[in-house]
C-alpha cells in the first residue's frame, strides 16, 4: 500500500516534469511560438507550427517551390507569399466568414501565379480558412526550417536537402490570444505551479519545524513568546499583508515562493512545537541527556526524527495549499510574470473571455483542481489507514483551548 | 482584567500593530509620491506635499537676503506615523492620492465593504447551513454511503480552488444557462453565484469538521450513556454532538475567514464586483498609501472581530474554560 502510493506519487511526479518537452513533442508547438493571425483557435484547429519538428516527404513540392530552377531554394524564398497569404486568411479569420473566397486567395498571390494556382485548386470555389491553411502548408517554410534542412550549412537548401513541406498539426486545447498553443502552455503552467507548489511547501515546512522546535524546547518565556506571534500572525489577515509586500516590491516567480512560505509555515511550528514538548518528556530524551547530549542534538537526533509521521502529514497537507495559494496569487497577477505561465496566470488569461472561449479558462482550471484533489486524496488514503491515525486539526484546535484556558488562569 | 476586556484589548493590540506594519512597509517600499521620482517643477511638488499632508509650509527668514520666505519643510516620519493613528481613530484617513481630491477612502470603502461583506456574511450563513446539518447527518450515518457520498463530496469541495470554482459556476449558470447575472452589480441575484462559490467551499470544510467532532463524540462512553438513559436522538445529534463539533470549529474560524477573505478577492475579480477588494492591489500597486491603510485595516477589522467573537463563543460552548478552576484533561 504504501510503496503503491510512493509510485503513483513518483509517476506523476514524472509525468509533470516530462509534461512540457512532451507537449511540444506532441503537437509541434514551441511554448512561445505565437501565431496572431489565427488567435483563439477552437481546440483541434489545425495550423502549420512554426518550428515545426516534422517535414513531409513531398519531393515534387520542392519542384514548384523552386520557381526560377535553380536548383537552390533561398531561407526566405516563401516567406513573401506565405506572409501575403496569411494576411488574406486572417482578416477571414477575424471576421468570422465561414468561407474564404478563391478570388481572395488568387489575389493574395498575384505575384506568385504557380503558388496561387495551387492553393486555389484546392480551395475552388471557397474554403474554410483551416483548409487554406492547410493547403497553403508549403508555404510555410520559415527560415528557421530552412536552416534546420540545410545540412551542408551553404545558406540555401538544395534539391537533395529538401524534406517537404512542414505537417499540420492541431492545436489539442486551442490557442490563446496570441496564437500561442493552449496545450503547451498548460503543461508548461503545470510544471511551473506544481514545482512553485512543492517547493513553497518544503520551505514552509523547514521554517516551521525549525522554529516550532526552537519554541518547543527554549520552552518557559521565550518559548511562549515565540508562540504567541505564531498565534497573532494566525489571527492576522496575513495574506493581506503578503498580498501588499508583493505588490509593493514587484512581483516575480522567486517573491512568490517567498511569500507562500512566509504565510504556509505557522501551522506547521504550531504542531511541532506541541511535539517537541511532549518528546521532550520522553525517557529516551533523558536518557540521551544523561549521557552528554547538548539541547541541539537532543532536538535534531531524538525529538525531529521521532515526530517526523505529523511533521510528514503537515508537510503533506502543506503541498496542497502551497499549489492553491500559487494559483490564488498568480491570478491576481502578483505571481508568475508574462512569458512564463502558472495554471493561476493561465486561468487570469482565460476568465475575462469565458463566454466566448471557454476552453481557455477549462483546461487549467480542471488541471489545477485535478492535482489539488489528486494530492489531497493520496494524503487521505495514507492518513485513513489503521495504526496512522492523524488528526491535525483536533492537534491544533486542543493546543488552541489549551493556550486560551491558561491565559484565563 | 475580565476575560471579555482582555480580548477586545488583544483585538485592539493586534490592529494596532497591523497599522503599524502596513505603515513601515509602505515607508520602505520603493516608489511614493513623496519619493521625488517623477520630475516636477519644485513648486508644484511642494504644493502637493503640503495637500497630501506630507509637508509642512513653514514661514521664516530667507537664506539670502533679508524678508520673510516660505519654505516647505517635509514632516518628519513619526509625526506622519503618530498623525496617521489619530486619523484612524477617528475614521477619516482624507482623500486617497490617485483621486485628486475628489474621493475620500471613506467613500471608496463605505461603497465596497456593504457589497463584500454582503458576498462573505451570506457564503458564511451557507457555509453553516449546509455545512453544518450535513456533518451532523453524516456523523449519525457514520460509514454508512450517505456518508461516504458527503465526504468524497467534501473532499471535492476543499480541493477545489475559488479560482476554478468561480468560473465554471459562472459559465455553468450565467452564461449557459442565463439563470444569475455575468458580472456586476445590478440586483441581489447578481450575489447568488460569488457567495455560492465561497459558501460551497467553506461548507466543505465545515461538513468535514462537524463530522469528525461529532463522530468522535457518538462512539465516546459519553454519546452511549446519554442514548442509554432514553436521550431522543435528535437531541443527542442536534445539541450534544453539535456542540463537541462547535468547538474545533470556532477555533478553526479565523483562518477559515481569512481564506473567506482571500477567496472574496478573487471572487470580486471573477465576478466584478464593486466590492473593496479591487482596491486592495490597484491602491497598493500606485501606492496610493492612505487606501491601502483603509483597505487592510478594513479587511483586518472584520477578520479581528470575528476572531475576538469565536474566543468570546468558546467558553459558552466549552464549559472546560469557564472560570479558573479546570477539571481535568477529559477531551
Amino acid at each position: 500500500m504504501r510503496r503503491g502510493v510512493a509510485i503513483a506519487l513518483a509517476s506523476v511526479a514524472a509525468g509533470v516534469a516530462i509534461a512540457p518537452p512532451a507537449a511540444v513533442r506532441l503537437t509541434g508547438y514551441a511554448p512561445d511560438e505565437q501565431h496572431t493571425a489565427f488567435a483563439f483557435a477552437p481546440p483541434g484547429f489545425r495550423d502549420v507550427p512554426l518550428h515545426a519538428p516534422a517535414f513531409d516527404g513531398d519531393a515534387a513540392a520542392f519542384d514548384m517551390l523552386d520557381v526560377e530552377r535553380t536548383g537552390r531554394l533561398a531561407p526566405d524564398a516563401t516567406a513573401g507569399a506565405s506572409r501575403a497569404l496569411l494576411l488574406a486568411l486572417s482578416d477571414a479569420w477575424q471576421a468570422r466568414a465561414e468561407r474564404v473566397p478563391e478570388s481572395a486567395i488568387r489575389s493574395a498571390l498575384a505575384p506568385w501565379p504557380a503558388w496561387a494556382d495551387r492553393v486555389a485548386e484546392a480551395c475552388a470555389g471557397g474554403c474554410g480558412v483551416e483548409k487554406a491553411i492547410s493547403a497553403s502548408r508549403f508555404l510555410r517554410l520559415t527560415p528557421s526550417m530552412m536552416a534546420s534542412m540545410d545540412r551542408d550549412g551553404d545558406g540555401a537548401v538544395a534539391r537533395d536537402e529538401f524534406l517537404g513541406a512542414p505537417l499540420a498539426s492541431p492545436h489539442l486545447l486551442g490557442s490563446d490570444g496570441l496564437g500561442r498553443d493552449a496545450f503547451v502552455r498548460l503543461a508548461e503552467g503545470l510544471r511551473l505551479s506544481v514545482v512553485v507548489g512543492v517547493l513553497a511547501a518544503a520551505s514552509a515546512a523547514l521554517i516551521g519545524v525549525a522554529y516550532g522546535a526552537a519554541a518547543g524546547a527554549s520552552g518557559g518565556f521565550a518559548g511562549a513568546a515565540m508562540m504567541r506571534v505564531v498565534d497573532v500572525l494566525y489571527g492576522l489577515p496575513y495574506v493581506f499583508l503578503v498580498i501588499l509586500l508583493i505588490s509593493l516590491v514587484g512581483p516575480s516567480t522567486l517573491n512568490l515562493l517567498i511569500a507562500i512560505a512566509c504565510v504556509q509555515w505557522l501551522g506547521m511550528a504550531r504542531t511541532v512545537r506541541g511535539l517537541t514538548a511532549s518528546l521532550l518528556t520522553a525517557p529516551y530524551v533523558e536518557a540521551a541527556r544523561v549521557q552528554g547530549a547538548g539541547t541541539a542534538r537532543v532536538i535534531a537526533a531524538h525529538v525531529v526524527p521521532n515526530a517526523r509521521r505529523p511533521i510528514l502529514a503537515w508537510a503533506g497537507l502543506l503541498v496542497p495549499a502551497s499549489i492553491k495559494e500559487e494559483a490564488f496569487l498568480s491570478f491576481l497577477g502578483l505571481g508568475v510574470q508574462a512569458p512564463a505561465a502558472s495554471l493561476g496566470t493561465l486561468i487570469a488569461d482565460g476568465a475575462p473571455r469565458i463566454a466566448e472561449h471557454p476552453w481557455l479558462v477549462a483546461a487549467p482550471a480542471a488541471a489545477l483542481f485535478g492535482v489539488v484533489l489528486l494530492v489531497n486524496v493520496v494524503l487521505e488514503t495514507v492518513a485513513a489507514r489503521p495504526g496512522r491515525e492523524r488528526k491535525p486539526r483536533k492537534t491544533a484546535s486542543r493546543e488552541r483551548a489549551g493556550t486560551a484556558s491558561v491565559g484565563d488562569g | 482584567m475580565g476575560r471579555a476586556a482582555r480580548t477586545l484589548l488583544s483585538a485592539i493590540v493586534t490592529l494596532w500593530a497591523i497599522a503599524t506594519g502596513t505603515f513601515l512597509l509602505m515607508e520602505h517600499a520603493p516608489g511614493g509620491p513623496e519619493s521625488g521620482e517623477r520630475r516636477l517643477p519644485p513648486e508644484v511638488e511642494a504644493a502637493n506635499l503640503v495637500r497630501l499632508g506630507l509637508a509642512d509650509a513653514v514661514t521664516g527668514p530667507c537664506a539670502e537676503g533679508p524678508g520673510e520666505c516660505t519654505r516647505v519643510e517635509r514632516r518628519p516620519m513619526l509625526r506622519r506615523y503618530v498623525a496617521m493613528l489619530g486619523a484612524i481613530a477617528t475614521f477619516d484617513l482624507g482623500f486617497t492620492y490617485t483621486s485628486r481630491g475628489e474621493r475620500t477612502v471613506r467613500e471608496n470603502l463605505s461603497e465596497g465593504l456593504p457589497v463584500s461583506a454582503a458576498v462573505g456574511g451570506l457564503a458564511l450563513l451557507f457555509a453553516l447551513l449546509a455545512g453544518v446539518p450535513l456533518g451532523l447527518y453524516a456523523a449519525s450515518r457514520g460509514g454508512g454511503r450517505a456518508d461516504r457520498l458527503l465526504a468524497a463530496l467534501a473532499t471535492a469541495g476543499v480541493s477545489v480552488p475559488a479560482i476554478v470554482l468561480g468560473p465554471l459556476l459562472l459559465y455553468l449558470f450565467a452564461i449557459r444557462l442565463r439563470l444569475f447575472p455575468v458580472g456586476g452589480l445590478d440586483s441581489p441575484a447578481s450575489l447568488v453565484l460569488p457567495s455560492a462559490t465561497l459558501g460551497l467551499i467553506l461548507a466543505s470544510v465545515l461538513q468535514r469538521m462537524t463530522r469528525a467532532g461529532a463522530a468522535g463524540f457518538l462512539e465516546g462512553p459519553v454519546a452511549k450513556a446519554l442514548a442509554a438513559r432514553g436521550l431522543p436522538r435528535a437531541r443527542l445529534l442536534g445539541v450534544h454532538a453539535l456542540r463537541h463539533a462547535a468547538i474545533p470549529m470556532l477555533g478553526y474560524l479565523p483562518p477559515a475567514v481569512a481564506a473567506l477573505l482571500t477567496g472574496s478577492v478573487v471572487i470580486e475579480t471573477v465576478f466584478d464586483l464593486p466590492g473593496i477588494a479591487r482596491h486592495l492591489i490597484g491602491a497598493a500597486v500606485n501606492r496610493d498609501h492612505p487606501m491601502v491603510m483603509g483597505v487592510v485595516l478594513a479587511y483586518s477589522t472584520l477578520l479581528v472581530a470575528l476572531t475576538t467573537a469565536s474566543e468570546l463563543l468558546l467558553p459558552v460552548v466549552d464549559p472546560r474554560l469557564r472560570g479558573p478552576a479546570r477539571t481535568g484533561d477529559e477531551g
